[in-house]
């Protein structure tokens, strides 16, 4: 009579450090797409003009990344603007935040490609011996 | 938003300085297009409730800005400035009116400029006309004193010329500065 009920508490039990170890991994995954988000969009904030499709219409279609550094009191400092322009000099701010978390997003996705690709690779194949047990 | 970052000797590829971004957008023509003074209009009829605005004068500079001196239809005595930066007006700003001032004889319609149907022509032959070595257009100006006269100011780092342009936006003079 209590077997179903001991069942499903170690069926429980069991899925728990699945989820935690789920919510690790997608932490890992976000956070550490964010560090390489940041660090390489200072290195090499032109990676976001990959987006532009995505922010710039014709027949202002063109993007420019601008950057505007300034002293500041740390020493010095760079704000990057995404701009569409179009053929007469006209020119739409699109800001940062948009295109530095669409980077993120797409960071995020290669890890999570990667990872799953990596975990397909290195799962040893199981013997006919393995099969039998 | 803009992410500052402090990073002491970083090579930012991809990125283009604001000062030679600035430059090279004056170069193209500034953002100064026909589509931003109809936007602009668009905006300030839908701001009044109107068809048509009767206006004393536009300007129209670099980045797509746009200033425009409106007849408030609602009381053709008072004039309101406003701004257009190629997405938003912004709220009028009440221009004083001297008691000399003819408003009457001072004002017009869009549809009274077909030059400003055409202000890539007018950037284009102001420059073409002054011929000045690395010369861009600083502004266009309409305004109606005894007829419609769009004028085009070109600069280059050595000379200056003001070009006056008819109301259909033929070259009617240039006037060097």
């Amino acid at each position: 009579m209590t077997e179903p009920v001991e069942l499903g508490v170690n069926a429980e039990r069991a899925r728990r450090p699945v989820v935690a170890r789920a919510l690790i991994w997608g932490m890992v995954i976000v956070f550490g797409a964010g560090f390489l988000t940041l660090t390489s969009s200072v290195i090499w904030p032109g990676q976001a003009l990959y987006l532009a499709p995505l922010f710039c219409e014709q027949p202002i279609a063109e993007a420019v990344i601008v950057s505007d550094t300034y002293a500041s009191g740390d020493g010095t400092s760079t704000d990057f603007t995404l701009y569409c322009i179009g053929d007469r000099g006209q020119t739409i701010d699109e800001g940062w935040l948009r295109p530095f978390l669409m980077l993120w997003g797409c960071y995020a996705v290669a890890i999570v490609v990667l990872v799953v690709v990596v975990a397909i690779i290195s799962r040893k194949p199981t013997t006919p011996e393995q099969h039998s047990l | 938003m803009a992410i500052a970052m402090t990073f002491g000797a970083t090579a930012c590829i991809g990125a283009v300085d604001r000062a030679d971004f600035d430059a090279a957008m004056r170069a193209r023509g500034g953002g100064m297009t026909t589509a931003v003074v109809r936007d602009a209009m668009a905006a300030l009829a839908l701001e009044y409730g109107v068809t048509e605005l009767q206006v004393t004068s536009v300007n129209i500079g670099p980045v797509e800005t746009v200033e425009v001196t409106v007849r408030n239809p609602a009381r053709p005595d008072q004039l309101d400035s406003f701004t257009f930066d190629g997405r938003y007006l912004s709220e009028p700003t009440p221009v004083p009116v001297s008691a000399h001032d003819d408003l009457d004889a001072q004002s017009f319609s869009l549809g009274e400029v077909p030059a400003l149907d055409r202000v890539e022509s007018l950037v284009d032959d102001a420059l073409a006309d002054t011929a000045f070595d690395d010369g861009q257009v600083t502004g266009i100006s309409v305004n109606r004193t005894e007829a419609i006269r769009p004028t085009v100011m070109v600069e280059s780092p050595r000379s200056r010329a003001l070009v006056v342009f008819d109301a259909d936006g033929a070259i009617s003079g240039v006037h060097p500065l």
